[in-house]
Formats: C-alpha cells, structure tokens, sequence
C-alpha cells in the first residue's frame, strides 16, 4: 500500500564538511588549511575553547568537539615564546580535534595554518565574534545532528495547529489544503514533509529546499502558493501537532467515532492521528478545521466526547439530568 | 548519461541510478516519472540518503533529487508486475531517452 511512505530515521554523525557547508553561509566560514581531514567527524556536537589545553592540562580536554580560538587564546598564545607556543598548539592539534575554527579579523598564526595540513586537520575562519560564533555553531550542530525523517504528506497550519495531512496518491491531499489555505490557513509543505527533532522535544516540519512554497495540483500543474495568495499564505516551519489521514470510504472500515483518539510515533514523540473517510460531498477541509479546533479545546483541558460520556455517567447514575 | 546495477530482492526489484546531466533533475522528469508511477499498478519509491518518497508524487520527487549535486545516486524500487520493465522506463526518463506512448 501507498498510504504511508515513512523515511528511515537517522541521527548521524556529522563530519566536518558537512557543517562548513551548512555553516559557510550562516557562520561566514572560510576554509585556510588542513582540507584533507574534512571528512572527520565531530563525535560531540558541541564547541570548546581550549585555553586549559593550550596552557598544558589536558586532563579533561573535550577534545571530540569543535575547537575554537578566539581573543582569549590568542593573545595567551602570543604571549609565549615561539618554541612553546609551536609545542603547545601541536600538543592540542594531535589530540585529534576535529577541526579548529578561529574567529575574529586577525592575522592568522602560521603555525596554525601550517598544522592543519601537516595532521590533515581543517582550519576555519570566521570573522564572527566568539561568544556569537559559538552560540550559532552550537545551534547549527544540534540542527545538523537532529533525528530527521521525510513524510510523504502535506503539511498546514490551522488556527495555530500545524497538521500533516496524509494519504494515498490522488485523495486529495493538495486540494484539501488549498480549500484550506483560502481559508486562513497556511502551507507549510506539499506532498512530502520533513521532520527533525529539536532539543525541546517537538517536531518540526519543513518543506524541502526545491519545493519550498509550491503545490502541485493535479490538472494545474505547480504552483506558487505565496504568489496566488500572499505571503500569509506560507511559513517555513511549523511544530507538527497532528497528523489527518484521509482515506477513500471504500477502503477502510471506519467506526462510529466517540474521542478516543488513536496515535502515531514521529521521531519518537506521540501525536495524535484522526483518519477522515474521503467521499464525494464530504467537506473534508471543514472537518479539518473542526479537528484542529477540537484539538486546540483539548490542550485547553476540554474533551468534548469525555464530558458527554461523564455526564451521562451522571445522569444514570443519578437518575437526573444536573442542569448547569 | 546514466549508469546502474539491479538487484533482486524479494518480489521487488532494486536499482540504482546516478544522473549525470549538467542540468540536473527538473520539473520535466519528474512529471514523467509520476506519470508512469501513477499508471503503473505496483508500487515504485524512490530513495536517496535514506528519504524515500512514493514516485507518484512529483513534489516528492522534485523535493529529493532537486538538489545542487553534481553527479546524483538514487535508489528507485518497484513491486509489481514487470518490475524490470517500469525500472527501465525510469532509467530512461533520467537519461533523457524516454519517449512518451500518445
């Protein structure tokens, strides 16, 4: 069956190439020396200043994560003779280090330069102050090193829910969201969604970067959604609450719904999931809507169906009808 | 140009195809491709760093294989019947020597 086409789920390594090309931009890096290792890895997502280390004490030394010299180390570096500082650097570049990044406008120091292609270890610049240097890189670690998988599904936001619609090909996924979209709501991705997971835990979806904004309607082809109907017709990225499958009525037995809600595991978070039974007449986007309603008045503490059930609970056991 | 091997696994088959084409993949193919997808009565995915997208859908496909890469391995699978021969058309579309039947 085509219902659900689920990517893999990894969480990989990432190598030192892999973060200059994420970061070139962001982070405004430069590669100087050492392009032969940008294949390592950083084990550990993380930044380090290695001014103990370069003092001697290595006891401790994060030596697995990204080693950064700033003003700091520089100016302790300067301040040796040239001897100990040669010894000194060698002493942390041979501690393999996946790469080492300085910040700042400053002349670099040859040795540096010089020991990242001896030992093959990448040398970066970036003309970023360090404290911003290091908040931005840490963060993109942690985006690069995220749990990612792809969904094949349509992703919108309603009423501040962001909700992935799935189900076969031809159900009728991209023209629920565009009745949708005309409504208020906004598109986040078409036909296939990716997820990661952030450090606090929610997932988010995003379009993939050649399809970003575009919907392809069968009939009409592609479209540009921003273009047709405004810029509040998209956002880049949404935390996924919910996930709707639509299935044609034939195939699926669909029982009488009374709230309990069924569930699926995204990158190990649970989200609910209502399945929608697709039939000519039925205002599919409507009952989207409601759904996500319904699902915002549940985290508000209100479970419709579960109110009913512990009224009438009452009102037999009570023999009457409580009259607020 | 394009080059592949094919394996056979299960009742599926498996082939890996690179594109090789200065131009890439763009809308065109990957209209083709969810062409044939859609007609075929199996079930053809494709895959490529361990994402995997149903070949119906060409936002899929685009999203996938529309990347800045210059030469592009990707995993295409199809279960059904004749496998082989609805692989084939696709290693066709990619390099360029697909024909459409009117």
């Amino acid at each position: 069956m085509s219902q659900n086409h689920h990517g893999r789920k990894y969480s990989k390594q990432v190598t030192v190439a892999e973060f200059f090309k994420a970061g070139a931009k962001r982070l405004s890096m430069e590669l100087v020396s050492g392009k032969a290792g940008m294949n390592r890895a950083i084990v550990e997502p993380s930044v380090n200043r290695p001014g103990l280390a370069l003092t001697g004490f290595f006891r401790y030394f994060a030596h697995k994560r990204i080693q950064v010299l700033g003003h700091a180390e520089h100016a302790y570096l300067f301040s040796l003779d040239e001897g100990t500082r040669k010894h000194r650097l060698k002493s942390v570049f041979s501690r393999h280090v996946p790469c080492v990044v300085i910040t700042r406008h400053r002349k670099l120091i040859d040795e540096i330069v010089s020991l990242g292609n001896e030992l093959s270890i990448p040398v970066l610049h970036s003309p970023l102050i360090t404290g911003r240097f290091v908040n931005l890189a840490t963060l993109l670690m942690e985006d690069l090193q995220a749990p990612k998988i792809t969904m094949q599904g349509t992703m919108v936001e309603i009423l501040g829910a962001g909700i992935l619609i799935t189900g076969g090909a031809g159900i009728g996924k991209s023209e629920t969201a565009l009745t949708l979209i005309k409504r208020g709501a906004s598109l986040i991705s078409d036909d296939i969604t990716a997820f990661r997971l952030d450090s606090s835990g929610d997932v988010i979806g995003t379009a993939l970067d050649a399809t970003r904004y575009h919907m392809e309607l069968r009939g009409l082809g592609i479209i540009h959604v921003p273009s047709l109907f405004g810029v509040s017709s998209v956002q880049a990225q949404r935390k996924l609450d919910m996930i709707i499958n639509l299935q044609s009525v034939g195939s699926v037995k669909i029982e009488p719904g009374v709230g309990q809600e069924e569930k699926v595991e995204v990158l190990g978070v649970s989200m609910p999931k209502v399945t929608i039974p697709v039939a000519p007449g039925r205002d599919i986007a409507g009952l989207i809507e409601v759904a996500a309603l319904n699902h915002k008045l549940k985290r508000l503490g209100h479970d419709a169906a579960k109110e009913l059930d512990e009224r009438l609970i009452a009102t037999t056991a009570g023999g009457a009808f409580r009259r607020e | 140009m394009s080059r592949s091997n094919s394996s056979r696994s299960g009742g599926s088959i498996v082939r890996e195809i690179t594109i090789t084409d200065p131009t890439g993949f763009h809308c065109k193919p990957a209209a083709q491709i969810a062409k044939i997808a859609l007609n075929y009565e199996g079930e053809i995915t494709v895959e490529k760093d361990g994402s995997k997208v149903s070949a119906k859908s060409v936002m899929g496909l685009l999203g996938l294989l529309a990347v800045p890469e210059k030469s592009m391995r990707f995993r295409v699978m199809a279960e059904g019947p004749d496998a082989e021969g609805v692989i084939s058309k696709i290693q066709d579309v990619v390099s360029g020597k697909y024909e459409e039947v009117k």
